[in-house]
């Protein structure tokens, strides 16, 4: 796998309405592929999929984004423009473990975390920030083990585990842990308290596989152990995280009017992606 | 506008009965469309093109009682494909309960939503009305051959009983489809709203009223008895139930009023 593994946010409707804020209040950002039903856009490097996938589900906080910026107007003006018709997690101000930051989702439902410090800090501008609540609970030290067991080039890069004293979450629980996987930077959460949202469809992240090899190894690694498989390449991890296990070559395919939609025809069918099947449909 | 009905492809054609294609132009709508539609459930496809955003998909619903007469207004760049199948057909090819068909129109976005994406993605690089024909053939030659085992079992089930609705049916189609009891209650039940023996009854009582409405009859035992009830009491219970009535009240004043 060469390509980093990008978060995919599902919007009914309002993907490029939401393409085009985000690359207007993020610096460094641009939108780097269109077609009907998919934008891609480009934050500082970082390749974020906007999908336009209807009604069904939405996008919660229980995977947000972890944004470092580096000068406080900075955080200021992404803070206000989220504000608009957006929701306040942990409202901006200065905290122990940071000077400036803050929680926020967004009115189209995506969550950001937002923080001023050095961009060495972290390595990377955006950060997927996964946080186990509910029944999700406690099993966010399986999931490090299990993801950095998976992808090559991973490793945990610190575990903070809460207090004595931080009732209502246990003692020992992951407060707050940072990993690598495929030699990108994520950060696990769990929280005891009353959350309405889990993981779910509306926040996926997307594994881009060279060969049939590497979606064959990733489909069964990740619906291990009580996973789920799903249509047209989507999958449920056994926290229920969602996974799109997505050949590299088919958004060269879907941005080709010619074979966008013999390809769609193939998958459509299928639940792990077959690139031979698809590739050969798609010249059919 | 204009309109045609199409004959569905080969292979979906045990389950669909017509396909109605619709296609908005600038001239204004006939007013004689031929639209009988009234109670047959209806899958339907509504795309349009829009100046700035190019084709879109608007619409992918499934109509288990009739299509609102709304739902048929057409603009200019829009076009209209209408499935509508056979009763009974389209919960079993969609695998959903017939109580969700009965309920509201089913979104096929909240049905199977990657699915219906790939649907919509073909759609939208479909170049003519025909090719969206194309890929919803496809799409639905697909369903029934993902679910074609339940669709066959209700096809089947569904027909010969509404042929012969005596007693020994159900019997003779558990042993026919090889399926035990509770199996095919099941299934039956999930997609066709009602356990099989009240199906049956109801088809039972279907054809033997159309026989005295009819007036096809010497006595009204033998309606009972063509219709393979056990006696002419059963009969009368059976015409009570449904009608609300009995036989010799229905043959001289009719139907009662509902109150």
């Amino acid at each position: 796998m060469k390509e980093k593994i990008t978060p995919c946010l599902w919007f009914n409707e309002q993907a490029k309405e939401a393409a085009a804020l985000y690359c207007s209040v993020f610096a460094n950002s641009r939108i780097t592929e269109q077609s009907p039903l998919v934008i891609g856009i480009d934050v500082s490097g970082q390749s974020i999929t906007l999908l336009d996938g209807g009604p069904k589900y939405k996008p919660n906080p229980s995977i947000s984004f972890y944004y470092i910026g580096e000068k406080p107007e900075e955080i200021d003006r992404i803070w206000s423009v989220f504000s608009k018709g957006g929701k306040v997690m942990v409202p901006l101000d200065k905290y122990p473990w940071g000077e400036k930051y803050g929680w926020i989702t967004d009115k189209y439902g995506i969550s950001w975390q937002l923080a001023l410090g050095k961009l060495s800090d972290v390595g990377q501008r955006i950060t997927p920030c996964l946080m186990f609540t509910g029944k999700q609970y406690g099993r966010a030290e399986d999931a490090i083990t299990f993801y950095t067991s998976i992808f090559e080039g991973s490793k945990v890069d610190g575990i903070l585990r809460y207090g004595s004293n931080e009732l209502p979450d246990k003692e020992g629980k992951v407060k707050h842990a940072q990993i690598i996987i495929h030699n990108q930077k994520f950060m696990l959460m769990e929280s005891a308290q009353q959350h309405d949202f889990t993981f779910s469809e509306g926040v996926s992240l997307t594994v881009h596989c060279e060969n049939q090899k590497e979606i064959d190894y990733y489909w069964q690694k990740l619906t291990e152990k009580g996973g789920e498989e799903s249509m047209c390449g989507w999958l449920k991890d056994k926290f229920g995280v969602s996974w799109q296990i997505i050949p590299t070559i088919l958004s060269k395919i879907m941005s080709d009017p010619a074979k966008a939609g013999k390809a769609a025809q193939a998958f459509m069918e299928m639940r792990k992606l077959n690139i031979e099947q698809i590739v050969q449909a798609s010249i059919s | 506008m204009t309109y045609w009905y199409q004959r569905p492809h080969e292979f979906i054609s045990e389950y669909v009965r017509t396909a109605l294609i619709l296609e908005g132009s600038s001239q204004s709508a006939p007013s004689d469309l031929p639209l009988v539609t009234n109670g047959m459930p209806a899958f339907l496809c509504c795309t349009d093109k829009d100046p700035t955003e190019g084709e879109r998909v608007t619409r992918l619903t499934l109509f288990g009682k009739s299509v609102p007469s709304e739902c048929w207004d057409i603009d200019q760049d829009q076009t209209i494909i209408a499935y509508f199948f056979k009763p009974f057909a389209m919960a079993s090819v969609f695998n959903i309960p017939a109580a969700n068909l009965l309920d509201a129109p089913v979104d096929l976005h909240n049905w199977s939503p990657h699915k219906t994406n790939a649907v919509r993605t073909q759609l939208i690089y479909a170049k003519s009305t025909v090719q969206k024909v194309e890929v919803l053939n496809h799409f639905l030659i697909h369903q029934l051959h993902e679910n074609s085992k339940a669709c066959e079992i209700i096809r089947t089930a569904t027909d010969e009983i509404m042929c012969h609705p005596d007693t020994a049916i159900l019997a003779t189609l558990m042993q026919k489809l090889n399926l035990n009891k509770r199996t095919f209650q099941r299934i039956f039940k999930k997609y066709v709203g009602v356990p099989p023996s009240q199906y049956r009854r109801i088809c039972q009582f279907h054809l033997s009223f159309s026989q005295v409405r009819a007036k096809e009859f010497n006595t009204l035992t033998d309606v009972a008895y063509d219709n393979g009830f056990a006696d002419q009491s059963h009969f009368i219970r059976s015409f009570k139930e449904f009608a609300d009535t009995t036989p010799n009240d229905y043959l001289r004043s009719g139907l009662k009023e509902k109150t």
